[in-house]
């Protein structure tokens, strides 16, 4: 799950170039070039870093407890099996290891050659001599996920995780913890602020994505003000958010 | 939990802003922590708490004003779609009475109009504005959670605009300031047909799918009427005149006959006895408060109440202060009773709320 926060972190250090750019540029060029846009291009991938971190840790998380590295979340309050117990797969990816199964012998003798080498199969063994080499091929099978975690992606791939409640279902899969209340906690503020902090940075990043940032008081197509204070102060909070739910994690 | 107290006639020059100032004083005297709010555009509250005499006064709000946030940069979040949430205000504690704090006005504020409106619309432009319906009730909790206050008085600019709709709306009561005069008249023939408006549209409002989800959510309505304050009517040998006792009677005919039946019909009274409990008559006229007259300009001079005015503050002598101290200790008896019967009418109506 490291990888996520690492990725994240990329994320962000290039919104932040790309704010600095957008000062600079301010700072050379008269007010008759509106460089405004880039702080509305920051602020979105920012939001972005943030969806797709939480795409990542979910996807990761869910693939280490299905592989046995990591523990299943307890059952929430009014449920009797975890999120990820009630996650849904397909049956055609999960023929993939029924294939392997009614093939076995064949898959074995395959496997072991590849591994071993073709003289290792021309000869005879105990019983006990064989057992480490089926068995590390076995278990490599049973740890190759690709086909689970391809479901995933797919399943996730259709939702953004970037309200408050959205993100907390979407951590469900991996955690049972009170993902606000811990956060908050990390964040030395009220679970409430946090929300409300997360999802006014994501209302105005919808304004940006879907309505051209357009103000609509008195339809004249002018936009939102933006400037990089705004858009710096978020940027900061998104980025101690993931910190600290990494921290939860 | 804080009671949000809103000062509201639309009609202007009716002491709304003395009245907020005298009476808040006075709720903080008798040990409530009070924030007094300016809605007004015009500012006339936040000048008279902070001072507004000579030119270095000027100076001294500007500072205030470059250093400490107000009613336009706390809503600012909302109404300029900023990716931050709204925070509480830094509200200013006012000079030589602990427990009164002012949340400052701000004359930009008349800019939230228009949008506010918009946003009120409940139809198509909700979508991209859902949050603003709420978002004053939201930074009036934070600021009161902020202060552990117990009550707000709003002092509200006079107008029928989108901002007073929202502002009265969400709030636990109101009072209505009036003159005795044939205007005062109108106006209240006036209010009788707008308030049951705005309180169908705030019961729409509140039952919103999209406003009760949005991130500030607009509130249940729970407005009660608490009565009028009949004020600035001349006297002369101790009683008022006749012109005006004759236009006071037209006031409270106008309240009992227009008014009340209507509020009744919205739901904006508390139980009857409650009133009864309190000696408020069919007229509810909660205060009956004579002309100022010179004291009001020593009082803003002073940013000190009538009622709290010092010899030294007065600058008098003879029989002129003596004069003075008596219409003092008057106007302190009428602000004393009508702090008392707010605070009874308010937590009474909060048992009664919880027993409901």
């Amino acid at each position: 799950m490291q990888s996520a926060l690492d990725q994240f972190r990329i994320s962000i250090s290039r919104v932040r170039d790309l704010i600095a750019l957008h000062n600079s540029v301010k700072a050379q060029a008269t007010g008759a070039l509106d460089v405004s846009d880039m702080l509305r291009a920051a602020l979105v991938l920012a939001v972005s870093a943030l969806d797709y971190y939480v795409h990542e840790v979910v996807t990761l998380g869910m693939l280490e407890i299905h592989r046995g590295s990591r523990s299943e979340p307890a059952p929430s309050a009014n449920t009797t099996q975890s999120a990820f117990s009630r996650f849904h797969v397909t049956l055609g990816g999960a023929r993939q290891d029924r294939l392997t199964a009614i093939d076995i012998a064949s898959w074995l003798e395959a496997e072991i050659q590849q591994t071993q080498g073709y003289t290792f199969v021309q000869q005879s063994y105990t019983v006990s001599d064989l057992i480490p080499a089926i068995s590390s091929s076995i278990l490599d099978k049973l740890n190759n996920t690709s086909w689970l975690e391809s479901e995933i992606r797919e399943r996730l791939g259709y939702q953004s995780f970037q309200q408050a409640d959205k993100i907390a279902d979407a951590i469900r899969y991996i955690s049972d913890k009170k993902l606000w209340d811990e956060v908050a906690i990390q964040m030395t503020k009220s679970a409430k602020d946090v929300k409300q902090q997360l999802n006014s940075i994501v209302d105005r990043r919808n304004k940006i994505a879907h309505e051209a940032d357009i103000d609509p008081t008195f339809n004249i197509g002018g936009r939102w003000n933006i400037d990089e204070v705004l858009v710096g102060d978020a940027v900061n909070f998104v980025e101690r958010l993931v910190e600290s739910i990494h921290q939860v994690l | 939990m804080v009671q949000k107290i809103a000062l509201f006639n639309h009609k202007g020059g009716v002491s709304k802003t003395t009245t907020t100032f005298n009476l808040g004083w006075m709720l903080a005297s008798k040990g409530k922590r009070v924030i007094l709010v300016d809605s007004d555009p015009q500012c006339n509250l936040t000048g008279m708490a902070l001072g507004e005499e000579t030119e270095d006064d000027e100076a001294r709000i500007q500072e205030i004003y470059n250093t400490t946030s107000n009613i336009k940069v706390g809503l600012a979040p909302a109404f300029e779609s900023q990716p931050k949430a709204i925070e509480a205000v830094d509200c200013i504690q006012i000079q030589g009475r602990d427990d009164l704090f002012l949340l400052p006005g701000h004359v930009g504020f008349a800019e939230y109009e228009v949008t506010l409106g918009i946003a009120q619309e409940l139809s198509g432009s909700i979508q991209a504005l859902k949050n603003l319906p709420g978002s004053i009730n939201d930074l009036f909790e934070k600021t009161a959670a902020k202060f552990n206050a117990d009550y707000i008085l709003i002092d509200m600019s006079p107008s029928l605009g989108s901002i007073n709709q929202n502002l009265l709306m969400i709030s636990d009561f109101f009072l209505v300031p009036t003159t005795a005069d044939f205007f005062s008249v109108m106006a209240i023939d006036s209010l009788a047909k707008v308030l049951p408006r705005w309180y169908a549209w705030a019961k729409s409002a509140s039952s919103l799918q999209i406003l009760r989800e949005a991130n500030y959510p607009f509130p249940d309505v729970n407005l009660r009427f608490l009565g009028t304050i009949v004020q600035n009517y001349r006297i002369i040998r101790g009683k008022e005149t006749t012109a005006f006792q004759i236009w006071i009677e037209k006031i409270e005919q106008a309240v009992s006959k227009k008014l009340v039946p209507i509020l009744g019909r919205s739901n904006m009274l508390l139980p009857s006895d409650i009133y009864r409990n309190q000696g408020i008559e069919s007229s509810f006229t909660l205060a009956k408060i004579s002309n100022f007259n010179s004291l009001i300009a020593k009082s803003q001079e002073h940013r000190t109440p009538v009622y709290e005015l010092t010899p030294q503050q007065l600058g008098q002598g003879g029989v002129v202060l003596v004069n003075n101290q008596q219409k003092q200790e008057e106007f302190r008896q009428t602000f004393s009773n009508l702090a008392d019967k707010i605070i009874a009418l308010s937590s009474e109506s909060s048992t009664y709320a919880v027993s409901a």
